[in-house]
């Protein structure tokens, strides 16, 4: 049986109207989800992420292997952040390399962080600090002079210089770790991170 | 002035070798004949799946210590057989006696240069005691 049916040139209008549209927008720059760091963006003028990340390991793995730390006894010692001082002209949350940095000693087993104690006074989580003080209070807790062994404290510096139209950034993170029993430091570390390029590209 | 063929011939190689010339930088080595330090080495399984990157970051050697608490140090020799810089990243992940990987900050991607014939050293060291095993993973820098 033969069909003599002959389709409506609007609807094969719309079909391939449709259809180049779903083409056009499945092909073109759609939004997705990066979990490869090989993959982000690289800015020639600010602090990206994974600088952040790579900053952060490089400054935990020469902590761990440092001799001076090894010989710490105390297992965990009680460390608090001090001041890490961004001299960038960017905002930006040192939180970005010192949680990361907190995380790696913390899971070494040889560093607690106390969040109880903080600059100025200022506890990172004052709920835990009120907790902490009413304890100490009703149970006639002696409270003593000092309750952290060792503070982090440091810089961020960044230097940048231009090569016609070639830009280049350095940003220099500098870290001491201090022995609050006698105030030196037992460790120190600075490390660079440089880029150079044109403009912003994706991938290192 | 007529441009015989050979002189325009001449003209090219040159300018040829100065340009070859201009991308080759290598790096030049020297140490003790006898190097004092007795390493560790490790013996190692090899995955290969990239014959470029293997030129350009061939392992030479590995190496293992330990820090003073009891944590693994890994050192890896890599050699970069080409006359010109390269871009590599690499990573190392670390596994604890029951094979586990460690969740650990430690192991991300980082972006290394190697020069012309130069051998680099690739460090990683455990993120506690618990770690035993690694893996170094190498890939090409785009």
């Amino acid at each position: 049986m033969r069909l003599n049916y002959k389709m409506p040139r609007g609807f094969v209008k719309a079909t391939l109207g449709v259809s180049l549209a779903t083409f056009a927008f499945g092909c073109g720059g759609g939004t997705t989800v990066i979990t490869d760091d090989q993959d982000l963006i690289v800015s020639n003028d600010r602090i990206d992420p994974q600088d952040w990340e790579r900053a952060a390991a490089d400054m935990s793995e020469s902590l761990l292997r440092s001799p001076s730390v090894a010989r710490i006894e105390k297992m965990p010692a009680t460390l608090v952040i001090s001041r890490i001082i961004p001299e960038i002209d960017e905002q930006v949350d040192t939180d970005r390399i010192t949680k990361r940095i907190r995380i790696a000693l913390s899971n070494s087993g040889k560093f607690e962080t106390s969040t109880t104690e903080g600059v100025g006074g200022r506890p990172e989580d004052p709920y835990a600090k009120g907790s902490k003080d009413k304890e100490e209070f009703y149970n006639d807790t002696p409270v003593p002079a000092r309750r952290a062994d060792y503070s982090l404290s440091g810089k961020i510096i960044s230097d940048k210089s231009r090569a016609g139209d070639v830009r280049q950034a350095s940003y220099i993170f500098q870290l001491s770790l201090t022995d609050l029993r006698t105030g030196n430091a037992i460790w120190e570390e600075e490390r660079r991170i440089t880029k150079q390029g044109k403009k912003n590209s994706v991938g290192w | 002035m007529r441009i015989m063929p050979s002189m325009l011939m001449t003209s090219v190689l040159a300018i040829g070798a100065i340009a070859l010339n201009a991308g080759c930088r290598t790096v030049n080595t020297s140490e003790r004949e006898d190097p004092i330090g007795i390493p560790n080495p490790v013996a190692d399984k090899r995955v290969e799946t990239d014959s470029g990157l293997r030129g350009i970051a061939r392992i030479v050697s590995i190496r293992e210590s330990e820090t003073a608490d009891g944590r693994i140090i890994i050192q890896v020799e890599v050699l970069n057989t080409n006359n010109t810089q390269k871009r590599f990243n690499y990573m190392f992940e670390w596994y604890d006696l029951n094979g586990i990987r460690i969740n650990t900050p430690l192991s991300i991607w980082k972006p290394q240069q190697i020069q012309g014939k130069e051998v680099i050293l690739l460090s990683g060291v455990g993120p506690d005691s618990s770690a035993k095993d690694f893996r170094l993973k190498l890939i090409e820098g785009k």
